[in-house]
């Protein structure tokens, strides 16, 4: 594939890895939406596989030969990598750090990625996630300007997760991961109230969710449960994985508490299509799992 | 973690691993209980890259012969396919009910990966 005519200066790969297109369409829906509406266009590619983050704790270098393949393939239409999952974004550009700093490693990755696949990779392709390409390239004050909805009345508690910071030394330190400030600012943006509370920074559990359910769901319980006392009105995140701890085992932790939370969970996108005055259907709004019909009620639509 | 179990100790973890306990070490659930938050990574004085250590654990681990039966299954997942979910006419139907590009299933490339490596399906590796 050659690099496509320069129409736009926002043109990314996307990386969809194994949950997104499978189980969180609403984020995938949303993404391309908004990203249509702001400028920024998503090219496909049919050859990916999962970026090699589950296999990490199992074989290491298994881990690195699957995200060497996948910034192989990236690397041939030259196009940054737009990632919307935590973990892929986390393991990629991990791995993409480590073939570019370590010279043993880069050679013994490409020998065997040329001799088993005939590919080479030796660094180049720039892996980013789709929340740090709203806040760096697009920008707040391109978004704020394109709002058409009214979100003020909406308390927002923003979830970070871990694999959108960290580890701060593979991403440069492009974020204190201590002291966030990307998702907070995306979402005032918007309008709404971006509210801290407590454990804001908390990891949602996600990881420990195969080995042992009891305690991931407590971990993700203990945030919910601090969300309520802030009268939350939604969780905004960014990693399909922490919605499946927050959003898609809600009714399971509300059982095992015996609780009520009912508190909407979404993406950033859809938050931020609802305030660029995008309908929630064409957000993939219906396809969220704890009902926000009470939240799209709050906001105020305006007529410009 | 730490806040909601006590069965995971990271400082318990390198104690043991120092002390030469390797089958108690290794044949642990404990080590699989660090979710890498990386939290500690970024808090410690000393700079220990500890979830890379607990991963070098886990690695060793799986060597020696353990490996915890959900982490097989997303091997198996993973050497045959590719990917971690399945892709079926059903899951592609309803992508493209939501005017999504339909999405591979089968990656050879992977496949191929873990055979050179020498996993075999369903087998001990």
């Amino acid at each position: 594939m050659k690099k496509r005519s320069n129409d736009s200066p926002f043109q990314y790969t996307l990386f969809l890895g194994c949950t997104v297109p499978v189980r969180a369409l609403n984020y995938e829906i949303s993404a391309r939406k908004v990203a249509e509406r702001l400028g920024l266009q998503l090219f496909d590619t049919p050859d990916f596989s999962c970026c090699g983050y589950p296999i990490k704790s199992v074989h290491r270098y298994a881990y690195l030969l699957m995200a060497a393949r996948n910034l192989a393939l990236a690397n041939k239409n030259g196009f940054p990598l737009c990632t919307l999952c935590s973990a892929c974004c986390g393991a990629l550009t991990e791995a993409n750090h480590e073939i570019q700093e370590d010279e043993r490693l880069r050679r013994q990755i490409n020998k065997d990625l040329f001799e088993w696949l005939g590919l080479r990779y030796e660094g180049g392709t720039e892996v980013t996630h789709l929340i740090r390409i709203l806040y760096q390239a697009i920008g707040r004050g391109k978004i704020s300007v394109q709002v058409r909805a009214d979100l003020s009345s909406l308390r927002v508690a923003p979830h970070y997760g871990c694999h959108y910071t960290k580890p701060s030394t593979i991403y440069n330190k492009i974020e204190d991961p201590e002291n966030p400030k990307s998702l907070d600012e995306l979402i005032e943006a918007t309008g709404a109230q971006s509210i801290s509370y407590e454990d804001k920074l908390q990891c949602c559990g996600g990881g420990v969710l195969a080995i042992d359910e009891q305690v991931a769901l407590a971990m993700a319980n203990r945030k919910l449960d601090h969300l309520q006392k802030q009268q939350a009105d939604a969780m905004v995140l960014l990693c399909p994985f922490c919605n499946v701890m927050y959003e898609g085992n809600q009714r399971k932790i509300e059982k095992i508490y015996q609780t009520e939370y009912k508190l909407p969970v979404l993406y950033y996108p859809q938050l931020l299509g609802l305030a660029l005055g995008i309908e929630p259907e064409e957000l993939g709004m219906k396809m969220n799992r704890v009902r926000t019909t009470e939240l799209v009620k709050k906001i105020n639509r305006r007529t410009n | 973690m730490r806040e909601v179990t006590d069965l995971y100790n990271p400082r318990r973890i390198i104690r043991m691993a120092v002390l030469g306990l390797k089958e108690e070490v290794l044949s642990s659930l404990f080590i699989w209980l660090c979710s890498s938050c990386y939290t500690c990574f970024e808090r410690c004085p000393q700079n220990v890259k500890i979830p890379e250590l607990v991963n070098a654990i886990k690695n060793i681990a799986v060597r020696e012969g353990y490996l915890p039966p959900p982490m097989r299954a997303q091997l198996d997942l993973l050497s045959s396919h590719g990917r971690l979910l399945e892709i079926t006419d059903f899951e592609n139907q309803k992508r493209k009910d939501s005017n999504l590009p339909l999405i591979q299933w089968d990656i050879e490339d992977v496949k191929k990966i873990f055979e050179k490596l020498g996993f075999h399906h369903e087998e001990k590796i």
